[in-house]
């Protein structure tokens, strides 16, 4: 019996043998269903404490990713508005240029020519108003109008060709902190008909004689002339001082064409950058977030034989035992 | 002559009681608490006349203990069960925040996240989608949508925090219940044990049941005990003695009259001493083993801890959210009436995220004052907001500005700052993951450290069975040997009396 006692300092006794068995077991077994889990979901960390500062990390990255689609799709909407106010402007333009020429061929027949080319110029200038304030009234998809800034409700401009909006144009976020315009007040393209002349006032409900309205009265007077020396100076009036507000107005609208178009070119850079910055944080996310799979296969394969070494051991537990050989 | 024979004879006998001993010892291999016997053996003096003595007696069937290694596996076995605990209740807590990721999509360069982390990413990009359109209602309903969703998320988590503090609560009364009716067993041994003492007898049996009943009491509570000189044991939780002799103390869970961090009342453990009322002020139990501790851990640190973080995430979002909306200003399209008669201006914004019950409350100008208290708990969406979602500020322009979205852009950019939302739930899950992470780490080495006290222990006092069979054979020789003498003497004493 003191063979017990004086023994070598382990003697296994069948539930010491057993518990460590099942210690072994359960600890080979949980590492088998990580590495499963890993492959399986594609993700390395699965919940926080598989790595407490990735865990954060892809919380972060993701929340970036998020933001900077976010970027893209607000450039996109931006460059959807700066491309329409800059076919619109270019629009205008062509309607200006135009009755440009009109006016300018003027000068030489008009006195011959007598009413009918008047008249004819006349009408040609009225519509050009016309077309203008819808031109100045154009609105984007969602129905709010590009020139009346952030103010103003469905309309820039009411029928006299006063301003309704305000002198503020609207920014989209491109970039984290980055603001840019997306759009140009009316009245840096059209006057706001009040303080400044502009094209659009009609002289009526309170706005100013713009500069289209002037042409369309001054050939009303030429029209109208009794006297040739009276239709003489009231064509020279259109073809000097009106022609010459014209040319300016043309300049005007010329380099609000000008900021657009530098604006759009600007908002689809943002736009690129931001498609790009996306790309790189899910580059980064997926090396934090992603699966190892060449090395999780193989982490499989150790996890499998070891357990498979530790159910091959239990299962010799109750067969190797000197009581088999009494 | 007739020596020989009983010399045989006490041979005999002491083979029977050492094969009697073997045998009970590989019976109770598995017996918890079992520990192993061993007959003692000693030579019987002869007579004067003797020369050679009278052969062997047993002395008494002793046990192999170990009063240190006895108490080390006590010990470790009690700190597996606390850490043990603090590790089940810290993964409960880390089950309530998960990670919420879908697979990073390659082919695309988005990744969805169904957390609250998430929502936030979602909720902060839907006010671009109101900067985009400040007129329209849809992208207005779609955020107020988002708010309801995050607080539905943070009063969820919160209900689940707090009922896992209710269920460690209820598991721990159910431990304590556990411990009650051990002491209430080992106090009962102890009496047995006493009174066999007073009548000079050992009880093997009576010492393994003790021990199996001291082991469970370790697991739960951690104790030290002290064997008393009439083999009774002196148990102690903490350095209160809980069972003395025949008389047991009774425990139960009281609150300490202290708070945790997020204001819940701290529980404890109190001893009533044996025969004391009820109503009597029990003794504080300081219990810092067994599994108990690790749910007083739980329920008095880590719950409210992590219930006063998510806490912390609720209010940066309440304050990140309606701090932005009080700067700007409230002006539907639809407006006449959203504009303060005095000053002709919009008014400023009412806040998003309101306790449940929250009552709007205006200056003499009608704007919003005061940003609103939150938790977890009581988080939830402005009903005025909710009816009507063109009042959500928008713009940052007092008057004019229908189509301004200039503040709803200013609060997307929000989910960066250092005392946003994002930043506090990113903090709350690193640190439940890192809690988490130590207490599987301390789970695995404290398993090894146990299972190798445990060993160290059986090594002595357990039973090996191949030892066993091996020592059963080696007995089964002596008997036979005994026998052996006995019929050799007979066959002596017959040759002598046949060649008589």
């Amino acid at each position: 019996m003191t063979a017990i006692q004086s023994s070598s300092p382990i003697l296994l006794s069948p539930s010491v043998l057993e518990s460590s068995m099942i210690n072994n077991l359960n600890t080979d077994q949980t590492a088998l269903a990580t590495v499963e889990n890993q492959l399986s979901s594609g993700n390395a960390v699965t919940q926080p404490s598989d790595n407490p500062a990735g865990a954060a990390n892809i919380l972060q990255l993701q929340g970036s990713l998020t933001r900077a689609n976010q970027y893209a799709s607000n450039a996109a909407n931006g460059v959807s508005w700066l491309s329409l106010g800059n076919s619109t402007v270019n629009s205008v333009l062509n309607v200006l240029q135009s009755l440009q020429s009109t006016v300018e061929g003027l000068s030489g027949n008009s006195l011959t020519g007598g009413s009918a080319t008047i008249t004819a110029t006349q009408t040609a200038a009225t519509g050009a108003l016309n077309q203008l304030l819808n031109l100045a009234n154009t609105t984007e998809a969602g129905g709010q109008p590009i020139f009346a800034g952030t103010g103003g409700g469905s309309a820039a401009y009411n029928a006299d060709g006063a301003y309704l909006g305000n002198n503020t144009a609207p920014t989209r976020t491109v970039a984290p902190g980055t603001q840019v315009a997306i759009a140009t007040t009316g009245p840096q393209i059209f006057g706001d008909s009040t303080t400044t002349a502009g094209l659009l006032g009609t002289g009526s409900g309170g706005t100013a004689v713009g500069v289209l309205q002037q042409i369309v009265n001054d050939l009303g007077t030429a029209a109208s002339a009794t006297t040739t020396s009276a239709r003489t100076a009231a064509i020279s009036q259109v073809t000097g001082a009106d022609l010459q507000n014209l040319n300016t107005a043309i300049t005007t609208v010329e380099n609000a064409a000008g900021a657009l178009g530098t604006n759009e070119q600007t908002v689809q850079s943002f736009s690129v950058q931001a498609t790009n910055s996306a790309t790189s944080i899910l580059g980064e996310l997926s090396s934090v977030q992603d699966t190892n799979v060449a090395q999780a296969t193989t982490n499989l394969q150790l996890e499998q034989d070891a357990y498979q070494s530790a159910l091959y051991a239990t299962s010799q537990l109750s067969t190797d035992a000197l009581v088999k050989y009494l | 002559m007739n020596l020989g024979m009983s010399i045989g004879v006490s041979g005999l006998n002491a083979a029977m009681t050492e094969l009697d001993a073997t045998s009970e010892n590989i019976a109770n291999a598995t017996t918890p608490g079992y520990s192993s016997e061993v007959a003692q053996l000693a030579t019987l003096a002869g007579g004067p006349t003797s020369s050679t003595g009278d052969g062997v007696e047993v002395t008494s069937v002793a046990q192999v203990t170990s009063a240190l290694l006895s108490a080390s596996n006590l010990q470790a076995q009690g700190a597996l069960s606390n850490i043990s605990s603090t590790q089940q209740v810290l993964s409960s807590i880390q089950n309530i925040f998960p990670l919420g990721q879908s697979t990073a999509s390659t082919s695309t360069t988005t990744s969805s996240n169904t957390s609250l982390a998430g929502e936030l990413s979602d909720f902060w990009n839907g006010w671009d989608a109101i900067a985009q359109a400040p007129s329209t209602l849809a992208p207005r309903t779609s955020i107020i949508d988002q708010a309801q969703g995050m607080a539905t998320t943070l009063n969820e988590a919160s209900s689940q925090l707090s009922q896992l503090s209710t269920n460690t609560s209820q598991d721990i009364a159910t431990d304590v219940t556990q411990v009650n009716s051990l002491l209430t067993q080992a106090a009962n041994i102890n009496a047995s044990i006493a009174k066999g003492a007073s009548a000079g007898q050992t009880n093997n049996q009576l010492s393994d049941q003790m021990s199996s009943v001291i082991n469970q009491l370790g697991a739960l509570t951690g104790v030290t005990v002290t064997s008393q000189s009439n083999g009774t044991s002196l148990i102690n939780i903490g350095g209160v003695n809980v069972v003395q002799g025949a008389q047991a103390a009774t425990l139960a869970v009281t609150t300490t009259g202290s708070t945790t961090v997020s204001g819940s009342d701290e529980i404890g453990i109190v001893a009533y001493p044996p025969g004391a009322s009820a109503s009597t002020p029990g003794v504080a139990v300081p219990v810092s083993s067994g599994s108990i501790a690790g749910l007083l851990t739980g329920v008095n640190s880590s719950i409210p801890q992590y219930q006063n973080q998510f806490n912390g995430v609720a209010q940066a979002l309440a304050t990140t959210v309606n701090s932005q909306l009080e700067a700007g200003y409230n002006t539907a399209g639809s407006g006449g009436n959203l504009t303060n008669p005095a000053t002709g201006d919009y008014y400023q914004g009412a806040p998003l995220f309101v306790p449940a019950g929250y009552v709007a409350q205006t200056d003499a100008n009608g704007n919003p004052t005061g940003l609103p208290t939150v938790t977890a708990s009581s988080i939830s969406v402005n009903s005025t907001l909710v009816a009507n979602p063109m009042e959500l500020a928008a713009s940052s322009v007092a008057t004019d500005s229908a189509n301004d979205g200039t503040n709803a852009q200013n609060l997307a950019e929000l989910g960066t700052v250092s005392t946003g939302p994002d930043l506090a739930y990113q903090n709350l899950i690193e640190n439940i993951g890192a809690d988490t992470q130590t207490a599987n780490s301390q789970l695995t080495s404290q398993t090894a450290v146990a299972t190798q006290a445990q060993s160290a222990l059986q090594s002595v006092t357990g039973v090996n069975q191949d030892a066993q069979l091996t020592a059963l054979m080696s007995f089964q020789n002596d008997y036979q040997a005994s026998a052996k003498v006995v019929s050799t003497i007979d066959a002596t004493i017959q040759s002598l009396l046949a060649a008589v």
